[in-house]
């Protein structure tokens, strides 16, 4: 495989007549990486793609594929290889030409031509598929096709825009492992765009959160999941995302907004963060699975609430409880009994719990 | 399901006129005049091709015939004479207005400044009335004082007997035609370009395709299916020529540029061999049904092409 | 109680539903579950009489209505793509099935029922809006609407909440259970999406190429999947299946060149061998990621070596894909673990927590009643 060390981007801008689609992005991209580009619809992250691709002519900024410039070269002198949302296969073509479409337009001789694609049709088992239109076949295997030929000429890197969308739930589950899997095979560099948080942790090595043409925070999935560096990520990454609720802190105590609910802090190093906000206005965060039961009966540092709804989830169950006027999340799993209505003692977990500015929704303690 | 629902829905069905009935009710007076304005004179049509027969001359009966109007009319070397002209007819006619209108219409396929005018101005040609465009560019050709010589002299290049001479006349019934119908090929293919995702090049660019190679590959592949359509309209409408002929030349000089269609009125409403002419009709209607069957045959190829997805 | 009882529906030579027979009580939230084209949307529509089936009949509180049309039926019925009337605004919307000739409501009566699904819905400041002047997530609160405002017999709904993004269908998902709950209303719908059936059908029916393969609330299908393909569907993410077969001795093992044994109790080694008639016929275990245990290095007896795929990150979970010979092994892990791509893993199938699937018809061996096998 065509490899690269690197590929830089910087000050990345585009754009159109009255809409900034990407506004100011920086991004390193390691050799073999899987990096993901996450974020809702609109907020530029496809137009980055295509930057990078050659699809799009940046207004501002650069674009280096190892210390060389491409920003403005063709698609053709770049050398990548694209899967585009809806595989963009030629639809009156067999398989076979379409993966040999490339080579062709390359005019490799006919020996090569049949060499790769022989690699590529083991890589990703199309031996029965390669005399049928592409047309005609389902999606999932529309998709192999779509990745077979972006990656027969051997590309430097691999642009995948949104490919699993189109599947069914159920398929997308698997067609997520085994791209996984591959690009970890091949190890080919990779930038994948999508707006599904859930297949993005999954899949990235490094993931990119965007909005309006921004980057809002960039690392490891770990990093951005018990980190976030705001609201929007809090609540953007996790299925179900962060609980939110206002409240303050004063004396080792956080105040909730709406009710006369006290929760007592009693971790050392929380209290000592907190204190540089006292009397501020706050958002406190907890993510589902950091609600825990208090089981010994203990009531200290717990909160007592009513349980709304029971959403059963397979390995364990959604529970909605009610705080104040809001409804907060929780994963609690099937050893416990519940009941709707229930009052039940929660304790929320002290190293988890992650304080946000109520009016920037930046984190202050994260 | 409430009491007052099942009253209404009862109540429907007394009244006797069940949906079918209503249906038929519709159709009934477009079904009259179908047959009225149609059926009725083709069937006389079919009658009169097995009788010898003129309308003019109505004091001679009507001799039957059997099918003598059908043989004497495949026999005739002059209709053969016509059939090959014809043939020799369409095939160039529709070849220029194929190769010229998918090479336009590929030009005009990007967007630029402008483009909205200037494809007003390709198309007018076809929107006019096919017997006023004969007339006009009879008189542009004409040899003498028609404008198109006129220019070829101011640059220096000799007079043509546009319409005139033999061998030149078909051409300019050719040059006419391509003239106002050209547009029609442009229409659709333009249409047809522009039907392809604009992904699929985007694809192709990836994969370092060259412009030739796209528009071999991508282009005319995709849009074959329309672009065939077109083709068959064309011909079979070419198959047809008649006004054009009528108001250029006359279907002369001589019998130069007479087309079956020409050769079939002449016999029918110039020397009104009624009976002769409506086998002939007959015989030309046959062939353009044929042809049309192509026609449908592929469309339905390409309907269950697109439904079996 | 509505009753579907021996539907066929074949269109041109293609068996959509065969011989299908289902029961749904007065205020349930049955969800039909299944892949696409597995029939649902068929079902749907035969309900509601858009379409009539070659077979079968269709009972509503007892009463034949297989030959009704829709209108009579009163059932309400939401496309999958919503169709709302997109000139008219959310109220107009909303207000058009009240104001049909059939249900001849007074105008202030549509007024007070339209008020109150719009604040139930959260969609009373969209009133005057045009629809297609709306997000995707409200168009589908509108279409919602429009089935509620009807007072129907039954909802019927047809992938409500599935062309939304993930973050929506999470929102609607609680909502619509909280109206069922709140109405009291009977709901008939059909996804693919596991996972939002899971969280809102008080029971599920499992269909799959026509046929239903299993009824019963969520939970009981998660821990008694009648067959492979139920495991499959209702999985997320789903079981991984090992080849197995019975070695002399009564030993089962695990059917790959080192013979791992699992050990099975004797009651239900003698179900299996009644099932499994030859010795050397493959039958398949199943287990939930959550059950494999997992051990990095310490070799201990009963565990088996393979290797890492990939490690998948879920949030709150995470999941290891594991090579082993030719087969994928999903399990669960603590996030504290890390994996990398061709570490060398341990792991094991605790006994009681493994399924046993028969290779004919995927079946599960412990639910088979002795006399089907």
């Amino acid at each position: 495989m065509g490899f690269l060390s690197e590929i830089k981007v910087q000050k990345l801008k585009k754009y159109y007549e009255n809409v900034k689609a990407v506004d100011g992005i920086d991004l390193e991209i390691k050799n073999g990486e899987l990096i993901v580009l996450l974020g809702p619809s609109g907020c530029g992250k496809t137009t980055t793609l295509r930057c990078i691709a050659g699809l799009e002519v940046p207004t501002e900024g650069n674009i280096f594929f190892d210390d060389k410039e491409v920003t403005h070269l063709t698609p053709s002198d770049r050398n990548v290889g694209m899967v585009f949302q809806f595989y963009a296969l030629y639809p009156h073509l067999r398989v076979r030409d379409n993966i040999t479409f490339p080579l062709r337009a390359q005019r490799v001789p006919r020996s090569q031509i049949e060499e790769k694609l022989k690699q590529v049709v083991s890589i990703f088992q199309l031996e029965n598929l390669l005399k049928r239109k592409a047309r005609d076949l389902p999606p999932g295997d529309q998709q192999r096709v779509a990745l077979a030929r972006a990656i027969v000429r051997d590309p430097k890197v691999l642009l995948l825009d949104e490919p699993l969308s189109a599947l069914d739930e159920k398929f997308r589950e698997e067609m997520r492992s085994e791209l996984g899997s591959l690009q970890k095979r091949i190890g080919i560099t990779t930038i994948y765009v999508t707006h599904d948080q859930r297949e993005a942790m999954a899949l990235g090595d490094v993931i990119v959160v965007m909005k309006e043409g921004e980057i809002i925070q960039k690392g490891s999935p770990e990093e951005l999941y018990e980190h976030p560096n705001s609201v929007f990520v809090g609540h953007f990454l996790g299925t179900p995302g962060m609980n939110f609720v206002n409240g303050q802190y004063t004396n080792g105590k956080i105040l909730i907004d709406g009710t006369d609910l006290i929760l007592p802090i009693e971790n050392q190093s929380l209290k000592e963060k907190l204190r540089l906000y006292q009397e501020k206005l706050l958002i406190i965060g907890i993510r589902p699975e950091y609600i825990e039961i208090q089981q010994d009966g203990n009531k200290e540092g717990t909160l007592p609430l009513k349980v709304i709804a029971i959403e059963p989830a397979g390995r364990f169950r959604l529970v909605d409880f009610l705080l104040g006027e809001k409804i907060i999340r929780s994963r609690i799993n099937w050893s416990f009994s519940i009941r709707e209505d229930q009052i039940i003692q929660l304790k929320f977990r002290e190293d988890k719990i992650c304080i946000f500015d109520r009016h920037t929704e930046e984190a202050l303690i994260s | 399901m409430n009491e007052k629902n099942r009253d209404q829905y009862i109540m429907k069905r007394h009244y006797g006129i069940s949906d079918q009935t209503f249906k038929l009710l519709f159709i009934l007076p477009s079904l009259f005049i179908l047959l009225f304005l149609i059926g009725y004179p083709f069937a006389t049509l079919i009658r009169s091709s097995f009788y010898s027969f003129s309308v003019l001359r109505t004091a001679t009966a009507p001799k039957f015939v059997g099918v003598k109007n059908y043989t004497f009319i495949l026999k005739d070397a002059f209709t053969w004479g016509r059939f090959l002209f014809t043939g020799k007819f369409v095939i160039i006619n529709v070849a220029v207005q194929f190769l010229l209108g998918v090479g336009i219409a590929y030009l005009l396929q990007k967007n630029f400044k402008g483009r909205g005018a200037i494809l007003t101005i390709i198309l007018m040609p076809m929107m006019l009335c096919p017997v006023v465009v004969g007339l006009f560019w009879k008189y542009m050709l004409n040899t003498d004082w028609g404008i198109v010589n006129y220019i070829l002299q101011l640059f220096g290049l000799p007079k043509v007997e546009w319409l005139a001479k033999e061998a030149v006349s078909v051409y300019s019934v050719i040059l006419v035609d391509t003239w106002m119908w050209t547009p029609f090929m442009i229409l659709l293919a333009l249409a047809a370009f522009t039907a392809i995702p604009r992904y699929l090049y985007e694809a192709a660019e990836i994969d370092r395709a060259s412009s030739w190679f796209k528009f071999w590959n991508i282009t005319i592949p995709l849009s074959a299916p329309v672009l065939i359509i077109a083709l068959l309209f064309r011909l079979i409408d070419s198959l047809k020529m008649f006004d054009l002929v009528y108001t250029l030349t006359g279907g002369g000089p001589g019998s130069a540029t007479q087309t079956l269609s020409f050769d079939l009125y002449k016999r029918a409403f110039q020397y009104f061999y009624t009976g002769e002419a409506s086998a002939y009709g007959i015989i030309l209607l046959m062939v353009i049904i044929s042809l049309s069957l192509v026609f449908i045959r592929y469309l339905n190829r390409l309907a269950a092409q697109n439904s079996g997805r | 109680m509505l009753e579907l009882k021996g539907i066929t529906k074949i269109f041109g030579d293609i068996i959509a539903i065969q011989d299908l027979n289902l029961t749904i009580q007065d205020g349930e939230f049955f969800i039909l579950l299944g892949p696409t084209g597995a029939g649902k949307t068929t079902t749907l529509r035969v309900t509601v009489g858009l379409e009539k089936p070659e077979n079968g009949k269709v009972y509503f509180q007892g009463e034949d209505i297989s030959n009704l049309p829709p209108a009579v039926r009163n059932f309400a019925f939401m496309f999958e793509s919503h169709n709302l009337y997109p000139v008219l605004n959310v109220y107009d919307n909303l207000a058009f099935p009240l104001r049909s000739p059939m249900n001849r409501l007074p105008e202030k009566e549509i007024q007070e029922r339209i008020n109150k699904v719009a604040h139930d819905l959260h969609i009373t400041h969209l009133l005057k809006r045009k629809v297609s002047a709306l997000s995707g997530g409200e168009q589908q609160r509108v279409a919602l609407g429009r089935t509620l405002v009807r007072k129907p017999n039954i909802y019927i709904l047809d992938e409500p909440i599935s062309s939304l993004d993930y973050k929506l269908r999470e929102e609607l998902q609680t909502e619509f259970k909280r109206i069922h709950e709140e109405y009291g209303i009977t709901i008939f719908s059909a996804t693919h999406d596991n996972i939002s059936a899971m969280a809102m059908a008080t029971r599920i029916g499992i269909i799959h190429e026509g046929k239903i393969l299993q009824i019963g609330d969520p939970r009981e299908i998660y821990t008694n999947p009648l067959s492979m393909t139920v495991a499959n569907i209702i999985g997320a993410p789903s079981m991984s299946f090992l080849p197995c077969r019975i070695k002399k001795e009564n030993q089962l093992v695990l059917n790959f060149p080192d013979e791992t044994p699992l050990s099975v109790g004797l009651e239900r080694l003698k179900k299996i061998k009644s099932v499994i008639k030859n010795e050397e016929e493959i039958f398949y275990a199943g287990v939930w990621p959550e059950d494999i245990q997992i051990e990095k290095e310490i070799e201990t007896t009963g565990f088996i070596g393979a290797e890492v795929d990939t490690v998948e990150y879920h949030g709150a979970e995470k999941f290891v894909n594991i090579s082993y010979h030719d087969i994928h092994v999903k399990a669960l892990i603590s996030p504290g673990m890390s994996y990398r791509h061709k570490d060398r893993i341990l792991f094991s199938l605790p006994s009681e927590k493994i399924y046993f699937f028969e290779p004919k018809q995927g079946k599960n061996i412990d639910k088979l009643l002795t006399q089907e096998a």
